[in-house]
């Protein structure tokens, strides 16, 4: 049994920070309905592909952060749309969206407006900046917000310029979808235990503060950048002789391991640039001291050891697991093409029959894949 | 290193100290993340250190909002844990804390810093709490019968030599997206995958308090956290054989100077026009920026143009512009600015004691916050 089975979550989250959140709770159990509009698709389903032959491919990306949700095709701006989403509401658990702020009121499902369908809802609004507050309209992506939130001016080399995490990684986002989850959750447990509905306003700028919240103990101070920790004697990145880079921490405790090498950062920067980077990160390792030759992504992949966090599934396709294991695998199955399940979920959740879908899909509320699925 | 940031609405916050700026000044080794510890006997840590004796003492907090009211939260520490897996357990129970947990607090925790002690080891109880326990955080102290998340370096199947979280950064690839290429590649600030890790730890804990009767344990190793951060990089070595790499001054999005400090300069497809004309450079107007794949490969280029225009404009001029033309670039904040910004004093995302400012738990639940107090 995994925690969230009877949880049932409309997704209307796209791109990273809203999709993965909901992605999480599908690996928690829960049966997640991922809703896209006739109008307006996750764009995370756009890829550019570098190779003609993937044009019709599924984006990669998307891929990842979707599976194992259904998919639902309905047009919120439409008021019998809205309508059908409220009665879906009435029969769920959670919503959740990170559209821009003032949308989902737009639509007639805000907050106030879902309390009356469904008293016990959960609607949780993952936002850049948070529902409120000057800059709350502003646009911004993950890098966007290192920079607002003060992790950009911890980030870079000592006495340079500050830096960010950049569109590769966008830390931001991915640890948004962690805790906006966990978050969820806790509002579940109280709504389960007697508490009214909760709106929960998930501002990813101050998640980045708070993950350097002791950054701001001493907010004047010269910003410790580059790779030190106040914890180690000297924690950095070496140049080896083969030209790839070895992670070094040295703790306090540790200094006389070193004593065949020496005791200053010139001895251990010239006694690593003259060995290949593995055997120097093995020799350190023996001498207890903590040492790892940094790995690009393809290495990571090439040697597949991780526990829960990727998965390789039959294609050769990988998706992303999760960041903690329960001992079962993450929610298995491909991610859901647009409206796929449209036709199965207005039944079994909303009720409708399929004259109303048929009529439904005909008047464009819903796309449904097969026209002729509604009509059987 | 530039020269000192002026605050960000006309100078209102005014220089930033450098507390330490003789001995930045002295050595230089542009190789290293650290040009300060050219020179030194292996004691770079100690400088640092030696900041953190001037912050305050311990906090108590509690939390207004008692989400988990009636949850007793054990964080079980122990000399065998290192010092990332000893705070990803307590940024887990500080979140607790500031959801209203009885956050006990069993052997002791090890930090970084001081600060960092001060930060995550507020509102919490020392000791064993009487009666049964909801749920125990551990690394490698010994179980008890109760629900638990346990944390370590590793994966448990996976054995090897001792680890660093910043070596696990190394293992993972993470450490390989930061930074210049031809320097060193560099780490997140403070500790951040064992904050990840934390994140994690709350996560599935929060699962298993919601459901007594799943699963009654979960694993988490900040090593499977760090390649779970990574995903794309994986996901694209997969789909291109090659997996992005740091680029420093050759990356997408960067950090650009301006006349009073940073700009991150960010953008996707459809802010190019309008960064254009912020820009206001015909360098830019060449048909070969037209796509996008070009300007990826020419970042260089363009961040050197945007950058001759930057430097002669403020944040401020900058964001005006930004915000009308929903560009999302982002000022670079002091964490001075970030407390003192009004975004931050509308929503109360800073509480301030003992002349400490500390951040809220990023989240307002009903419109309120789970306001920690002391």
């Amino acid at each position: 049994m995994k925690p969230l089975d009877d949880i049932t979550v409309l997704d209307l989250g796209i791109i990273t920070a809203g999709a993965a959140t909901s992605a999480i709770l599908a690996d928690l159990g829960a049966d997640v309905i991922k809703i896209e509009s006739p109008t307006y698709r996750d764009p995370f389903r756009i890829w550019v592909s570098l190779k003609p032959e993937d044009q019709d491919k599924l984006s990669p990306h998307f891929g990842a952060t979707n599976r194992g949700k259904r998919a639902l095709a309905l047009n919120l701006k439409e008021p019998d749309g809205q309508a059908v989403f409220h009665r879906l509401v009435s029969r769920s658990d959670v919503v959740v969206e990170n559209f821009r702020r003032g949308v989902l009121d737009k639509l007639g499902i805000g907050f106030q407006q879902l309390l009356r369908s469904n008293p016990g809802i959960v609607l949780a609004s993952i936002s850049s900046q948070g529902e409120t507050g000057p800059n709350a309209m502003q646009v911004s992506y993950g890098s966007t917000l290192e920079c607002m939130a003060g992790m950009a001016w911890l980030l870079g080399y000592d006495a340079d310029a500050p830096a960010v995490s950049g569109v590769d990684l966008n830390y931001p986002d991915q640890v948004a979808a962690i805790f906006s989850a966990g978050m969820i959750v806790s509002a579940l447990s109280s709504v389960r235990d007697g508490g009214p509905g909760v709106h929960l306003d998930l501002s990813q700028r101050e998640l980045t503060s708070y993950l350097i919240g002791d950054s701001f103990a001493e907010p004047e101070g010269k910003p410790a950048r580059g790779n030190g920790d106040a914890a180690a004697a000297l924690q950095d990145c070496f140049l080896a002789a083969d030209g790839r880079w070895v992670a070094v921490t040295v703790a306090h405790g540790d200094v006389p391991k070193l004593e065949g090498i020496g005791t200053t950062t010139d001895d251990l920067e010239a006694w690593i640039g003259t060995h290949p980077a593995a055997g120097a990160a093995e020799a350190l390792g023996t001498a207890g001291i903590p040492a790892a030759v940094t790995r690009t992504g393809t290495e990571v992949l090439a040697e597949a050891r991780w526990s829960s966090a990727m998965r390789e599934v039959s294609g050769g396709a990988i998706l992303k697991g999760t960041p903690f294991n329960f001992g079962h695998p993450a929610r298995s199955g491909d991610a859901p093409r647009f409206g796929e399940h449209t036709v199965e979920i207005l039944e079994r959740l909303g009720g409708y029959g399929r004259e109303e879908i048929r009529d439904l899909a005909a008047r464009g509320v819903v796309v449904v894949e097969e026209p002729a699925e509604a009509a059987e | 290193m530039r020269g000192v940031p002026i605050g960000y609405r006309g100078g209102r916050f005014g220089a930033v100290r450098f507390p330490f700026a003789n001995v930045k000044d002295t050595v230089t080794n542009p190789r290293l993340s650290n040009a300060r510890h050219r020179g030194y006997l292996l004691d770079a840590g100690r400088i640092l250190a030696e900041r953190d004796k001037r912050v305050h003492p311990k906090i108590v907090k509690q939390s207004a909002m008692k989400i988990f009211g009636d949850k007793k939260i054990l964080e079980q520490h122990s000399d065998g844990d290192t010092t990332a897996v000893s705070e990803a357990i307590s940024f887990c129970g500080r979140i607790f804390a500031d959801l209203g947990a009885a956050v006990h607090v069993d052997g002791t925790p090890r930090y970084r810093s001081r600060s960092a002690r001060t930060f995550l080891g507020s509102g919490k109880i020392e000791g064993v709490p009487s009666g049964a326990v909801s749920l125990s955080l551990r690394g490698t102290a010994d179980p008890l019968p109760a629900p638990e998340v346990r944390l370590s370096m590793l994966p448990r199947e996976r054995g090897g030599s001792r680890s660093s979280e910043f070596t696990l950064m190394a293992v993972s690839g993470l450490l390989d997206i930061v930074g210049d290429p031809a320097r060193a590649p560099l780490s997140l600030p403070a500790g951040q995958l064992a904050r990840a890790a934390g994140l994690a730890a709350f996560t599935a804990a929060a699962a298993q308090l919601f459901n007594p009767d799943g699963p009654a344990h979960a694993e988490i190793s900040l090593l499977d956290v760090g390649i779970w951060l990574n995903w794309k990089s994986l996901v694209l070595a997969r789909e291109n054989g090659v997996a992005p790499s740091r680029l420093g001054p050759g990356a997408e999005w960067q950090v650009i100077a301006c006349r009073d400090g940073w700009i991150g300069l960010v953008y996707r497809e459809n802010d190019w026009v309008a960064l254009k004309e912020l820009v206001g450079d015909a360098r830019l107007d060449v048909p070969l920026y037209d796509l996008r794949a070009n300007r990826k490969a020419h970042s260089a280029e363009i961040a050197a143009i945007v950058g001759e225009r930057f430097a002669a404009m403020s944040r401020e001029e900058i964001m005006d512009f930004a915000s009308k033309r929903r560009i999302p670039l982002g000022p670079v904040l002091t964490t001075t600015e970030v407390i003192e910004d009004e975004q931050s004093i509308v929503r109360g995302a800073f509480v301030t004691h003992d002349g400490i400012a500390t951040p809220r738990l990023p989240v307002l639940w009903n419109g309120r916050p789970l306001e920690t107090t002391p």
